[in-house]
């Protein structure tokens, strides 16, 4: 399958890479586009990680070898992650709009589907053809005088672009002798391009062929290259092979022609692409060669980089690609999105690109562990594998169970960070959590700083603030006593909401494991932010008990888990599930989530942060949590009992409609729901028929 | 001057039909689908092993991107997809736009979406489009000319806020929204809970997560993403997670 290739052109500058998924975050980890491209650019490369765009794999490659990138590189192509701005349909669709009768289409797909393999599109009408006719119909409005014949002009147009995507062919009519020869000309051009769209490819071959020979026909020189362009999809539509020798011998005809102007560029170009195509570990090679040069212009180079992402995207290039000794730079980036044999390059190669891979894969436990450790740490901070090489060198030293020196070189790196991207000083802070010395230094290190925050919050001040990552929430939810955590919450150590959140899970915690005294603790830190919370904070007698459940029922942020996530909470919530401990590990015994590159988020902690009796007491706070239920089930005995025994307590209809709507929108997995949710409603119904809050309960759920 | 083409006659309905309701909506109609479906990605994916009596393939057919003077443009497939004979088949169309635009010409993009939709053999189509707030409304007047410029059901993926806490998508003409619990943090995967009715049919799940600790009695149908390419390997595994996923 060679057409996507064969039909370069626009696709040489296209490609995006798609988000998989549609992430919310949040992101603590590097992302496909630096955070600061131009620092990027100049060699302060940060956490190297296979998340980023083949262009700026291909630029940190550059870097590793000690060559610098032109400032005024053409960033925006290069290294492009965000939507590009419309161009090619929207330029001719605009010019076409100034013709009002017969409207514009309103769209126009450049893409034709492919019959073999199914489902699969290939860019059949690139950009700057519809760049051309818009072009034209401006030049025509003026040239012609006739402004039938402009119109007449611009609906054949539409015939020739409808062809672009649709498989019922359409041919403008021819003009009689009689028309002026311009007008003529340009039909004639018409319909070979209409032939040509349509994948008539022989009949187009031969109307170019005849326009090219035609000494008045402004279309002669770009008929010409036509030729060559329509041999060329013989190639790649009908697999002609023998077509591709035609296809040379007229592009380098019209590469030599001094009279062709641009066209003459764009067909050397073409040559080129055949050359890819025939002999591509040769043009792999004087790609990555292009790579290194020492002081290239900087369009030269941004072309190279995008000419090399292309390959190592393209379908195409993936047997040149999988060859032993496919050139360094491809082979490079290849290893940095796999790890294959990344150390056994680094012992033959030695150079620092060669290092910085092997570090990114390494494991603690491998042998080579110490000498790459020696390496890395050889670096001096101007480097620029000197944050990938840190990170990674410490992460090797705490696989081997190291902490006192991982601590003393974190500490060092973090006191001089200023200018490393977060998502790097992300990385070491995690790091430096994992080394921590006790429970307030875990503390110190638990907040991070969100990536990329701004593209899911429209610029939403405070959203890329620290708040916890995933590895402290989970020591926090599953190792850590109520006691530490109401120490967690007033510690100062934590940003005030993520302070907040620990308060609100340690008073739930209190709450259900009924002990008043360390709900009271978690309560003045609540209160200050929700003064309105505070006659339902208490929670020692069995009226206190109720209006806590009521208060319950009324805020689902009441959880007993810490949240990871934004400041602003992106994720709203709802009533929680019965508490359990996440399995650390996949079936297979692959870490279950990282927190940063090859860092597993769950871990146990060490006795200095949390001693045993504290584990132990954390253990059996969980299973009396796990036995206590999900919300539904926690709060309907404590609502139901005291509605039972106080009646006329004027807040008991309103907390039997709650408890409704609780199992309405809360963990639906419970199997007491139906029960919960019926016996609230109906005693509702009996006992309060003409209570506000009986109106608004028309139902019950399970 | 030329005869009218097809394309007059779609920009014609895109432009001036869009007052009148010219027949009975037809995204919300059922999405006839087997009860797992394999997201291929934008990627090379050999599916030839596919068993395609129990699962199919949401291919990702294309990318919609807006401009930032709200116009839109496609890039289709252009990787191999390969499939066993008989696999029942949806077309997803991602769309991305940049941080700030104008509003969302609807016309074009519902014109575009259509070509993908009524390719035959496929099942309908579902859009891939992780709408920010200010953005809402473009998707629901997408949403609502797709219901009725489509004779296919339109199915969508959605964010799990939407399908939780916003629930602006009740009330919308969509097949189903298919809430993506991926990359979520720590517990919210866990304990998430899909109040919007829209949202309760089905469930989209990594292979390389944790997944919710229980089923919902709801969940119809599995979506499945995997971060590299399928192999027989991982369609096996996936499959006996998926059966053991209670």
């Amino acid at each position: 399958m060679t057409r996507s290739i064969w039909l370069m052109g626009a696709a040489l500058a296209g490609f995006l890479l798609f988000a998989c998924s549609p992430d919310v975050g949040p992101f603590f980890t590097p992302l496909a586009r630096p955070e600061d491209q131009a620092a990027f650019n100049k060699g302060r490369l940060g956490l190297l990680t296979p998340a980023l765009t083949k262009e700026n794999e291909l630029i940190a490659f550059r870097l590793l070898n000690g060559l610098a990138v032109p400032p005024d590189i053409d960033k925006p192509k290069a290294t492009e992650a965000t939507p590009a701005e419309p161009g090619g349909p929207s330029a001719w669709l605009a010019e076409r709009k100034t013709i009002s009768t017969p409207p514009a289409p309103a769209y126009i797909s450049a893409y034709r589907s492919d019959s073999t393999p199914q489902f699969v599109y290939y860019l059949n009408c690139l950009d700057n053809a519809f760049e051309t006719a818009a072009r034209t119909l401006a030049d025509r409005r003026r040239t012609y005088g006739a402004p039938d014949a402009v119109t007449a002009w611009a609906v054949a147009q539409d015939q020739v672009f409808a062809n672009c995507s649709s498989n019922k062919p359409q041919y403008p009519e021819s003009l009689n002798s009689n028309a002026p020869v311009l007008i003529r000309a340009d039909r004639e051009y018409q319909i070979a391009s209409a032939h040509f769209y349509a994948e008539d490819l022989d009949e187009a071959e031969r109307r170019y062929r005849a326009i090219a020979e035609d000494a008045q026909s402004p279309w002669r020189q770009v008929a010409g290259y036509m030729v060559g362009r329509t041999l060329l999809r013989e190639v790649s539509l009908k697999n002609n092979t023998e077509a591709a020798a035609k296809a040379r011998d007229q592009f380098t005809s019209v590469a030599q022609d001094k009279a062709a102007g641009s066209l003459a560029i764009s067909a050397g170009r073409m040559v080129e692409h055949l050359d890819a195509i025939e002999h591509p570990d040769n043009f792999m090679a004087a790609l990555s060669k292009q790579l290194l040069l020492p002081q290239p212009q900087p369009e030269a180079l941004a072309d190279t980089l995008r000419q090399s992402a292309y390959i190592l995207r393209a379908t195409s290039f993936s047997k040149a690609l999988a060859q032993p000794n496919v050139a360094e730079a491809f082979d490079w980036v290849q290893t940095l999105e796999t790890g294959q044999q990344a150390l056994e390059k680094w012992k033959a190669k030695r150079s620092l690109p060669w290092l910085t891979v092997s570090l990114i894969y390494a494991s603690g436990k491998e042998p080579e562990a110490t000498e790459l450790i020696q390496q890395a740490e050889r670096l001096p901070p101007d480097s620029p594998a000197f944050g990938t090489a840190a990170y990674n060198a410490i992460r090797l030293r705490i696989e081997r169970g190291e902490t006192e020196q991982p601590r003393r070189q974190l500490d060092t790196l973090l006191a001089n960070k200023d200018q490393q991207p977060d998502s790097l000083v992300n990385g070491w802070r995690a790091e430096r959590m994992r080394v921590s010395a006790n429970f307030p230094d875990l503390l110190r290190w638990a907040s991070r700083k969100p990536i990329g925050a701004e593209y899911f919050f429209d610029k939403t001040a405070g959203a890329d603030e620290p708040v916890l990552a995933e590895d402290a929430a989970f020591i926090l939810n599953y190792k850590t006593p109520l006691a530490k955590l109401n120490e967690a919450a007033h510690s100062g150590s934590l940003p005030p909401w993520s302070a907040s959140d620990v308060a609100l899970s340690a008073w739930v915690r209190a709450f259900m494991l009924n002990q008043p005294a360390a709900a009271s603790q978690a309560a003045s830190i609540l209160r200050k932010d929700h003064a309105d919370w505070l006659p339902g904070l208490a929670v020692s007698t069995d009226a206190e008990r109720f209006r806590a459940a009521l208060l319950i029922a009324l805020h689902h942020e009441f959880q007993p888990l810490v949240p990871v996530d934004y400041r602003k909470h992106f994720q709203s919530g709802s009533w929680w599930c019965t508490v359990s401990e996440p399995a650390v590990e996949s079936p297979g015994g692959a870490p279950n989530l990282m927190v940063a590159w090859r860092l597993p988020a769950f871990f146990t902690p060490s006795e200095n942060v949390i001693s045993k009796e504290e584990a132990s007491a954390a253990k059996s706070e969980l299973e009396r949590l796990n036995a206590a239920g999900s919300a539904p089930s926690f709060l309907a005995p404590i609502i139901m009992a005291w509605a039972k025994q106080h009646p006329d307590d004027p807040l008991v209809p309103q907390a039997l409609h709650r408890l409704v709507f609780v199992v309405r929108y809360g963990c639906r997995t419970g199997n007491a729901n139906g029960r919960i949710s019926k016996a609230a409603f109906d005693l509702l119904h009996q006992r309060y028929p003409d209570s506000e809050w009986t109106k608004k309960t028309p139902y019950w759920f399970n | 001057m030329g005869r009218p083409t097809g394309t007059y006659i779609l920009a014609a309905i895109a432009l001036t039909g869009m007052i009148c309701a010219c027949g009975p909506a037809r995204s919300a109609d059922r999405l006839d689908l087997p009860r797992i479906m394999l997201w291929a990605w934008e990627r090379p994916e050999n599916l030839s092993f596919l068993d395609s009596q129990k699962s199919g393939v949401a291919f990702l057919a294309g990318t919609a991107v807006i401009g930032a003077d709200g116009s839109t443009r496609f890039r289709l497939r252009t990787q191999p997809l390969v499939l066993p004979a008989g696999a029942a088949v949806l077309p997803v169309v991602r769309i991305e736009s940049p941080l700030s635009h104008a509003a969302i010409e609807v016309a074009p993009l519902v014109l575009g979406l259509r070509q993908i939709a009524e390719v035959p053999g496929v099942r309908g189509i579902q859009i891939d489009f992780d709408a920010r707030r200010s953005e809402q409304p473009s998707y629901r007047a997408l949403l609502a000319s797709m219901s009725k410029y489509t004779s296919k059901p339109v199915g969508i993926t959605a964010l799990a806020s939407w399908c939780e806490g916003d629930r602006w998508l009740n009330g919308e003409p969509v097949a189903e929204a298919v809430p993506m619990f991926f990359r979520m943090g720590l517990n919210e995967s866990r304990n998430m809970q899909m109040s919007s009715p829209a949202c309760r049919s089905s469930i989209g799940l990594s292979t390389d997560e944790p997944w919710p600790a229980q089923r919902a009695a709801t969940i119809q149908r599995i979506y499945l993403f995997s971060p590299r390419a399928w192999t027989r390997e991982e369609y096996d595994r996936t499959l006996r997670r998926v059966e053991s996923w209670k």
